[in-house]
């Protein structure tokens, strides 16, 4: 049974928990089914108590941190904190620490990363309101080991949490809502188990065409396929996977954030990280973009700098970002390449307002050629930066030896323009179904339209599986 | 009230989608792979022990993923227009013997590799013409049905016997047990198997076999494959799917299970009595492994997962054959240089295509040029190694 992946084991076990929470509203009832739902889900993914030892403690050194900081015991937070990122890191085993350091023995890591940032933001809050909340024992468990939200996020902020949780009266259940949930699950059970699939197996062809003794112009169209299939298959692989869990999570009456807001539509590097892993670039906002913006201003207070400032704060949250996705030098590069992304977009909003004024600059951008080739390069650029997040270093070095420096440059290119057409050719087509509207809203999203593609997505996605007989694919995000 | 219409509407929406997709699927999918053949077959395998040709038979079959092929067999039931009673002092005829892929299944007769030889292989050797007589029985025969029948084979009074091996072949060596259990009713297997799941107290159990029979079903239809028909034409995904069933590919782990070794055993018990027939009547036998589609793709790939090994098989056939005197080749170590070689095997059915059919002969040329004992140098232009080039 593989209940960490997009399987339809793990679906029919999130429904089997919603059916048991739901035949109580009390709050107890929930909470205990919740409780036992998540540790049997643990259990059931390891069977042997010593992999969990590390999780454990780690869990446990969090919680003792959040007593010291609602207690006093620790009088200023940054103790506690730097202590779970230390250990954190060791656990993780970033390879900058030496090796001898780490644990021995096997043990599961399995939604470390996440707990890690429920774990940081309960202790920091705490700092913030002291006493005023405390969080007891059960609560934090609840929060922090929550099966829904485990695996790969989202990172949904604890006051939401308890909002739906502890409420006396729970978020309503009405059948609209089970109808959309499901109908969400069988999109994100369509998207992980048919397109990711395809999209990885295409992307994996056209890796090993690179390699082949093939003309120029068939690995020049394979390096093309290989780079734009990348950011297709993540997507679909992480935000299927995000679709069930919030909608297993919607029937178990918890609200959990969004965490895709249709990326590729991003004109901008910057608003696509507004669009992508919402709830991940949302907490380091709040908890490293905005204090480090607030000490760079106090720091320096001339106005001309102030914009800079944003960009070097614009630089370290997202290079953080990317540093979170792994514990490599290739994860490093990629984390640089993020922040170097966001960064030269902040520097290129600043140098063209300047240059033609912020009146000049917002009609520039808004003219839809500028948008639709601002799409095609966010994207690339996207596309570009994968693969420190895919491959390693030897292999990078293979694939941009395989074609040369002046092909690759001429397939970033064609690339951008490909990006450019196809994405501008969706949003147009998107636009124009929606524009197709009854009296009630868009044809496309009224519950009659929606039962339809759910049905033929639910249908091609158990045909899909059942044919091809293989364990569920892998969620990348489950490894961070 | 209007709510529960509603939701009455919904179901049924849900309902006429689901339905109208598959019927319109299998539709399509039964116009672009269509089924059929002439009947009566020519070959007859409702016995497995003892399967049958018609001499003198013609008949017409079409498989999904292949055209309309007529199979025209000659007096002793072999598909070759070559007479069996007869043979020309001046030939040196080399029987081809094997099961389907050799018999040039889903091919007309003139794109198989057994004929296709004939064009690779200088037209005289040692003064002789030489002449690739096809002397499968196709899909139904198996090395212990070759061993029974061996003077079949030696009726057609060959030179050589060129004996090209399939894991198919080696799988379908099986002790003879006792005879199944009958199920009666209907779903008797699988009500069998979900008694014993839930004897077993095993949900996964229970579920398999669940999953097991709607993916018989499945299977059944042309929706399935055309679905599989496409997917697999990705060398990753193909990949995927034989490494999720190391039961049916147990010959490419590294190391073989218990029923593999079982399999081996026999098989080598079999290729030795093969060999000493061969040898008794003075004829030399060369062996050699075609690999199926799952094989050449991992070679294809050029790399493979730890515990798996696509030469394991072809080591063990040479340490057979070999041991028994016979002479063994290796084509497998060129697949490794051809790009995309598994996109010359039809997808789903897994014999070679035309293009497969063309690359076999020009590999199993080059190598029986090197180590058959008949002189063949200068063999053949090797014009189809050049796909290697492409």
């Amino acid at each position: 049974m593989t209940l960490d992946a997009a399987s339809l084991s793990f679906i029919v076990y999130g429904i089997f928990v919603a059916l048991i929470s739901n035949i109580s509203r009390s709050r107890l009832w929930r909470s205990t089914v919740l409780m036992l739902a998540s540790l049997v889900f643990l259990w059931l993914v390891a069977r042997q108590p010593i992999l969990f030892a590390p999780l454990a403690g780690f869990l446990l050194l969090g919680f003792v941190g959040l007593k010291a900081i609602e207690r006093g015991w620790s009088k200023r937070i940054v103790w506690p904190v730097m202590t779970v990122i230390l250990v954190y890191i060791w656990l993780k085993k970033y390879t900058f620490l030496p090796a001898g350091s780490f644990l021995r023995f096997p043990y599961l890591t399995l939604g470390l990363s996440y707990i890690f940032f429920r774990v940081l933001h309960l202790q920091i809050e705490a700092g913030e309101t002291r006493a005023k909340n405390p969080i007891g024992i059960g609560s934090y468990l609840l929060y922090t080991l929550n099966f829904t939200t485990l695996v790969s996020g989202p990172i949904q902020r604890h006051e939401e949490f308890a909002r739906d949780q502890f409420a006396a009266e729970p978020v309503a259940l009405t059948a609209r809502v089970i109808g959309l949930q499901f109908e969400r699950i069988f999109r994100g059970f369509f998207k992980v188990n048919v397109l990711a699939a395809i999209f990885d197996a295409l992307r994996q062809d056209a890796l090993a065409q690179l390699f082949y003794p093939l003309p120029v112009t068939t690995k020049f169209f394979a390096a093309i396929c290989l780079a734009f299939l990348y950011p297709l298959f993540l997507y679909c692989n992480f935000s299927g996977y995000i679709d069930i869990v919030i909608a297993l999570a919607r029937l178990l009456r918890l609200r959990l954030p969004e965490n895709f807001d249709r990326p590729f539509a991003a004109a901008s590097f910057i608003d696509f990280w507004n669009r992508w892993h919402i709830t991940l670039s949302g907490w380091l906002k709040t908890y490293v973009f905005n204090p480090l913006m607030v000490l760079l201003m106090r720091t320096f207070t001339a106005p001309a700098v102030e914009p800079f400032l944003a960009v070097l704060a614009f630089f370290v949250t997202f290079f953080l970002i990317g540093l979170w996705h792994g514990r490599t030098s290739e994860f490093l590069f990629f984390g640089v390449l993020q922040g170097g992304g966001v960064a030269a977009n902040k520097l290129w909003q600043v140098g063209m307002a300047r240059a033609l004024g912020r009146k000049g600059y917002k009609e520039l951008a808004r003219k839809s050629l500028y948008i639709a080739f601002s799409r095609g390069l966010t994207f690339t650029w996207f596309a570009f930066t994968l693969f420190w997040f895919w491959s390693s270093w030897r292999q990078i070095g293979e694939c941009f030896s395989a074609l040369g420096a002046a092909a690759w440059l001429g397939v970033w290119m064609t690339l951008w323009l490909a990006a450019t057409a196809a994405l501008e050719m969706w949003e147009r087509l998107r636009q124009a179904l929606l524009a197709i509207r009854t009296s009630s809203g868009p044809v496309l999203t009224s519950r009659y339209a929606r039962v339809v593609y759910a049905s033929a997505f639910g249908l091609a996605g158990l045909i899909f599986t059942l044919l091809l007989n293989q364990p569920a694919p892998g969620i990348v995000y489950k490894a961070f | 009230m209007r709510e529960a219409q509603n939701y009455t509407w919904l179901t049924a929406i849900a309902i006429v989608t689901t339905v109208t997709l598959c019927l319109t699927t299998e539709k399509i999918a039964h116009h672009a792979f269509p089924v059929w053949s002439s009947s009566p077959s020519c070959y007859d395998t409702r016995n497995e022990a003892e399967p049958r040709a018609t001499p003198n038979c013609v008949y017409v079959k079409k498989v999904a993923e292949a055209p309309p092929v007529i199979y025209h067999l000659n007096g002793c039931a072999h598909r070759t227009n070559i007479d069996c009673t007869r043979k020309d002092p001046g030939t040196f005829r080399i029987a081809v013997i094997g099961s389907s892929i050799v018999l040039g299944a889903h091919l007309p007769e003139a794109d198989t590799f057994v004929h296709l030889l004939s064009t690779e292989i200088p037209q005289t050797a040692g003064g002789k013409r030489v002449e690739f007589y096809n002397a499968s029985l196709g899909g139904g025969s198996s090395p212990q049905w070759y061993v029974e029948r061996f003077n079949e084979i030696l009726a057609v009074k060959p030179d050589m016997i060129l004996w090209p091996i399939v894991p198919h072949d080696v799988e379908v060596e099986q002790e003879p047990g006792p005879p199944p259990p009958a199920y009666p009713g209907p779903l008797g297997e699988t009500r069998y198997a979900l008694v014993e799941a839930w004897k077993a107290r095993s949900m996964n159990q229970a579920m398999s076999v669940v999953s097991g029979l709607i993916r018989t079903n499945l299977n059944q239809t042309s929706s399935a494959t055309m679905l599989e028909h496409f997917l697999y034409l990705s060398p990753t995904e193909y990949q995927k799917v034989v490494m999720a069933d190391p039961a049916e590919h147990g010959f490419l782990k590294a190391r073989f299970d218990a029923d593999w070794r079982n399999h081996i055993r026999l098989f080598s018990g079999d290729a030795a009595a093969i060999e000493e027939k061969a040898q008794s009547a003075g004829i030399p036998l060369v062996a050699f492994m075609i690999p199926d589609r799952g094989t050449i793709n991992m070679l294809s790939l050029g790399s493979w997962p730890d515990g798996w090994n696509p030469y394991e098989l072809d080591n063990e056939l040479r340490r057979i054959v070999t041991s028994h005197g016979g002479i063994y080749f290796d084509i497998l170590p060129a697949f490794q240089t051809i790009p995309d070689a598994a996109l010359d095997y039809f997808p789903v059915n897994d014999h070679p295509n035309e293009e497969g059919h063309k690359l076999l002969a020009s590999l199993i040329a080059r190598e029986l040029a090197n180590t058959s004992p008949l002189d063949l140098r200068g063999v053949g232009s090797l014009e189809t190694i050049s796909k290697v080039e492409k």
